[in-house]
């Protein structure tokens, strides 16, 4: 999986600009004589299928030689990672739900234990440091300096 | 561990403290306004409406006893903020601080809709009228000279116009009696100052207060205030319709307010900014100095007959603006 | 006149209620500086009430007070966190981390903070002495000056990605294909909208910065916890930071660095349009193109931090000079400027010296005093700020990002701006794990619609004849600086190529 890292990243970026490009094609055009908004975004498409072309074909050289240089780090999506997108994707969805004081407080209890070393969790601190600093910034954002954030049902 | 009990009990207290805050933000009516309301502003700060809507908010607080912050969300010729607005809950703390502008993004496309998809809260300040400027050096010294003056050097002249403005219902209006013009975007009121000085266009629509010092220190010349009366603070320029040519509208500022928001909280910021356009000296003494504008305000009936007229005159154009792009 | 300028000058350094706002001014601004997704600029909009209450010139003070440390403050969180606290802070990561990570953050904030002064003090003095020559150069450019010089600085990307050309060819074209989403330039056709009226404003900046930036970094967190390969900087960092950590030897050696750096951060200042988002980065490639040792760059040398710090804070006074010779603002921070100047019955202009002198001095006067401020409030903080690293960064990340919720919402109000944050963040993972730059991203998006915007606008100006991008003078001389620095590029890396394979 890792040698072909390469030229993965090059078919799915040259993917992206096929439908970029194709979508482009739907772009109204006027009359006028000038450019008009279609021109550079089919422009850019066009760019970018070429370069990742080029990042295709030299992926594809490079696995014709074994073993070159690997670059560390090749895991993709581990659970860590995952769980982490999940939490902030929620996060996000529930500031209109639970208000941002609410959706706070549970994102960071469920990212900092997630984080946290299981040797080193320590529930109260953790329960804590969540609670206290949503509501610290709470009270210096929205009431201190005005500024609104999402109010859900509760507040 | 008494450490840990203390630290979770302030917590605890902290916590009933915040909620106890949240809580107190009720939902009532009549008790408009509870919490801060806000206005949208579809142009950059420093502008003329900005400065028109930043002015009135300042002292309607006053009147309201309430906080009002000025947002500004720009983009789409107005389009963005007030596609914004028109989507925003009708709980009365969101109102649409837009201008005449609102009718001629209908007219172009720009938008499918106009004030009727809004509850007309108030046309609270006319302008002192958009005056056509030129380089002072130009050939040119009335509107009329100018439109010849294109006639004899086709497609050459730039004139800066921007789609679903009011500059482009100039531009429009001159092309009607054979103006051959190279319409040209240029951006905002201020670049397209920069724009004009700097030779790389030629006719500009501002208002008086971009281009005063200007004119004063005889860099730009006016060709005529496209207003349909003389303003009393700038009743030297001569107006574009007493040439002849009919071209002639008034650039007026309003606030809008989502649809089908409570008649009762509409009234009552309505009655405030009449109170305070109409009474208020500081606020008449602030718009005089900063654009030489006097107070003006039209609410309920009058209004709403005000607002379908500009909306008229403006679709009648709607094919021509849409045509031509 | 010299009585307005004693005026000018004594409204502010002897009112003792405007020092005080000005203290408060920076600090908030630093604040906010320093916390990804929140600026300068929308401190300062909080503020705007608050001056009503106050003289023009306090009113005034208060506000530049903010922007400058608002700017400045970017470069804490760029250094400790890896995370620009604002656009004009970007270049500042790319040799303040590694610099982190090799114990040094405190030596690292110590140089961004004095050169930070540095770039103000310059980019002030060019404002009192030069400001009636620059802005009629300013004046001069047109869009096909505009579109020339974007484009140049495109060709930085080049620059930007030596390590690896095609990949910082791709992110940067993928930066500018972002930037298309939305309403386009001239005639607002939608574009890429799919409908969402939410997105017709097209992404914010800052929403794409935070999040290629400051997501990605939390979910590499996540990753090196999975593999058990975090780096423990509390344990590294040198916390005993003397002075400000690089010796007098050091600031005169790269004093000439900081004028060139102030040079590129006030011309771009007073183009409006272009603002500290692009000086930092230009500054950065620049020095980096014209060093000695080219290699040393983003691996941790102080060079970088001089130029991208210097630069950002010499656009501040660059974009005052359009607003207040022409009354025009640089950009929208300055157009906020230009909004209480004129609620003040200031209206900024040719004659803005003969109407309101005082105000002008007043206006330079706060200039030197706020870069005066935030150098010595940041001095002070320095030791605290970097201690902010002794918080063990499983506990770090998720605050951080709850503070860029904070400031994703507060772009526009809008919970619509926070998923964009988080999907951001994802593009930015994926980007690094295949090894992408992403700084050519941001320029990419940056630039883009200000290139196209002045690209379509300079072909209808000449009637579709695209010679004239070479007969105009200034605009000619830059495409052929871009054709130059391209070909310059490629033969360094081709060079490069050639020794490695030797």
């Amino acid at each position: 999986m890792k040698k072909y890292k390469e030229v993965i990243s090059g078919t799915i970026i040259f993917i992206f600009a096929a439908v970029y490009f194709g979508i482009g094609l739907t772009i109204p055009e006027f009359n006028d004589g000038f450019i008009s908004s279609d021109f550079m975004p089919k422009l850019y498409g066009i760019i970018l299928m070429a370069l990742s072309a080029v990042q295709i074909f030299m992926g594809a050289k490079g696995l014709k030689n074994e073993g070159e240089d690997q670059k560390e780090g090749g895991s993709f999506l581990v659970p860590e990672v995952v769980i982490t997108f999940v939490f902030l994707v929620l996060y996000v969805a529930l500031l209109n739900v639970l208000g941002f004081l609410f959706s706070t407080i549970l994102f960071l209890l469920g990212m900092v234990t997630l984080f946290t070393p299981k040797e080193k969790r320590n529930i109260i601190k953790i329960v804590l440091i969540s609670v206290v600093f949503s509501v610290v910034v709470y009270l210096i954002f929205v009431k201190g300096f005005g500024l609104t954030l999402p109010e859900g049902f509760f507040g | 561990m008494k450490k840990q009990l203390l630290a979770g009990l302030l917590t605890i207290a902290v916590a009933a403290a915040a909620l106890t805050g949240c809580g107190s933000s009720g939902k009532d009516e009549k008790e408009w306004p509870e919490k801060a309301i806000t206005f949208v502003c579809p142009w950059s700060a420093g502008g003329d409406t900005d400065f028109n809507i930043r002015t009135l908010a300042k002292y309607v607080e006053k009147e309201l006893d309430a906080t009002i912050t000025i947002v500004n969300t720009t983009g789409g010729g107005g389009s963005v903020a007030s596609n914004d607005v028109k989507n925003q809950k009708n709980d009365g703390y969101t109102f649409l601080a837009f201008d005449s502008a609102i009718a001629l993004n209908k007219a172009s496309g720009v938008t499918d809709f106009g004030y009727e998809a809004f509850e007309p809260v108030a046309m609270y300040a006319k302008s002192t009228g958009e005056f056509i400027v030129v380089r002072a050096d130009y050939p040119v010294d009335t509107v009329q000279e100018l439109v010849d003056y294109s006639k004899e050097h086709p497609g050459e002249i730039k004139f800066a116009a921007n789609t679903g403005g009011t500059s482009y219902f100039a531009a429009t209006k001159l092309k009607e009696i054979g103006a051959d013009f190279n319409i040209v975007n240029s951006g905002s009121s201020s670049e397209r100052v920069a724009s004009l000085l700097g030779n790389h266009i030629d006719v500009s629509i501002n208002s008086m207060g971009v281009i005063e010092q200007y004119i004063e220190t005889g860099e730009l010349k006016v060709l005529g205030n496209m207003a349909t009366e003389l303003p009393e603070a700038y009743s030297d320029y001569s107006l574009v319709k007493d040439e002849g040519i009919d071209l002639a509208y008034d650039l007026v500022y309003n606030l809008l307010a989502p649809k089908d928001t409570d008649a009762e909280i509409i009234e009552k910021l309505s009655s405030a900014i009449e109170k305070v356009v109409k009474e208020n000296a500081d606020y008449a003494e602030e718009i005089k100095t900063a654009y030489g504008q006097t107070p003006y305000v039209l609410t309920g009936e009058e209004m709403v007959k005000a607002f379908q007229a500009e909306d008229d005159m403006y679709m009648e154009y709607a094919d021509e603006f849409q045509s031509a792009q | 006149m010299t009585n307005m300028i004693i005026e000018g000058f004594s409204s502010i350094l002897l009112n003792p209620t405007c020092l005080m706002w000005m203290a408060v001014g920076t600090v908030v601004g630093i604040i906010f500086g320093s916390i990804p997704g929140l600026t300068a600029t929308m401190a300062m909009a909080m503020f705007i009430p608050v001056t009503y209450a106050l003289s023009a010139e306090e009113g005034i003070a208060l506000l530049l007070a903010l922007y400058i440390g608002g700017t400045s403050g970017g470069l804490i969180s760029a250094i400790l966190l890896n995370i620009p606290g604002t656009p004009a802070s970007i270049a500042t990561c790319l040799d303040g981390r590694p610099m982190a990570e090799k114990g040094q953050a405190g030596r690292a904030l110590g140089v961004g903070i004095v050169f930070s002064f540095l770039g103000t003090i310059i980019g002030l003095l060019a404002l009192m002495l030069i400001s009636p020559t620059l802005s009629s150069i300013a004046i001069k450019f047109g869009p096909h000056e505009y579109f020339a010089i974007t484009i140049f600085s495109l060709t930085l990307i080049i620059t930007l990605s030596s390590e690896n050309l095609v990949k910082g060819l791709i992110t940067g074209v993928i930066g500018l294909i972002f930037a298309t989403v939305g309403l386009a330039p001239i005639d607002s056709t939608a574009r890429y909208t799919f409908g969402v009226t939410s997105l017709n404003s097209g992404f914010n900046v800052l929403i794409v910065l935070v999040g290629v930036y400051a997501v990605s970094e939390i979910i590499g967190t996540a990753e090196a916890l999975h593999s058990g390969t975090q780096k423990d900087l509390s344990v590294l960092t040198d916390f005993k930071v003397k002075g400000f950590g690089f010796t007098m030897k050091e600031f005169v050696s790269q004093i000439w660095g900081a004028i060139r750096a102030s040079a590129i951060g006030i011309g771009l200042g007073i183009l409006p349009g272009i603002g500290n988002g692009t000086s930092n980065m230009l500054a950065y490639t620049v020095a980096k193109n014209q060093s000695k040792n080219p290699e040393k760059f983003g691996k941790g040398c102080i060079d970088g931090i001089v130029a991208s710090e210097t630069a950002n804070n010499a656009t501040i006074p660059g974009t005052i000079i359009p607003l207040l010779t022409l009354g025009i603002p640089g950009d929208s921070t300055a157009a906020l400027l230009l909004g209480a100047l004129v609620m003040k019955g200031i209206t900024p202009g040719p004659l803005i010296f003969q109407q309101n002198g005082k105000v002008v001095y007043a206006i330079y006067a706060a200039i030197g005093v706020s870069a005066l401020l935030m150098l010595i409030i940041e001095y002070l903080g320095l030791k605290w700020f970097v201690k902010i690293l002794k918080v063990p960064t499983h506990i770090l990340m998720p605050l951080v990002f709850a503070l860029c919720i904070v400031g994703a919402f507060g772009t526009n109000n809008r919970v619509f701006d926070c998923g964009a944050l988080v999907f951001f963040g994802f593009v930015g993972y994926l980007l690094k794990k295949g090894d992408y730059p992403l700084a050519p991203l941001i320029l990419g998006f940056v630039l883009g619609e200000i290139m196209e915007l002045n690209f379509r606008r300079a072909v209808s100006y000449s009637n579709g004849n695209y010679l004239e991008f070479f007969t105009h003078p200034i605009s000619c001389v830059f495409l052929i600086l871009a054709v130059f620095s391209i070909v310059m590029n490629l033969r360094s890396i081709y060079k490069k190529k050639k020794q490695q394979a030797a």
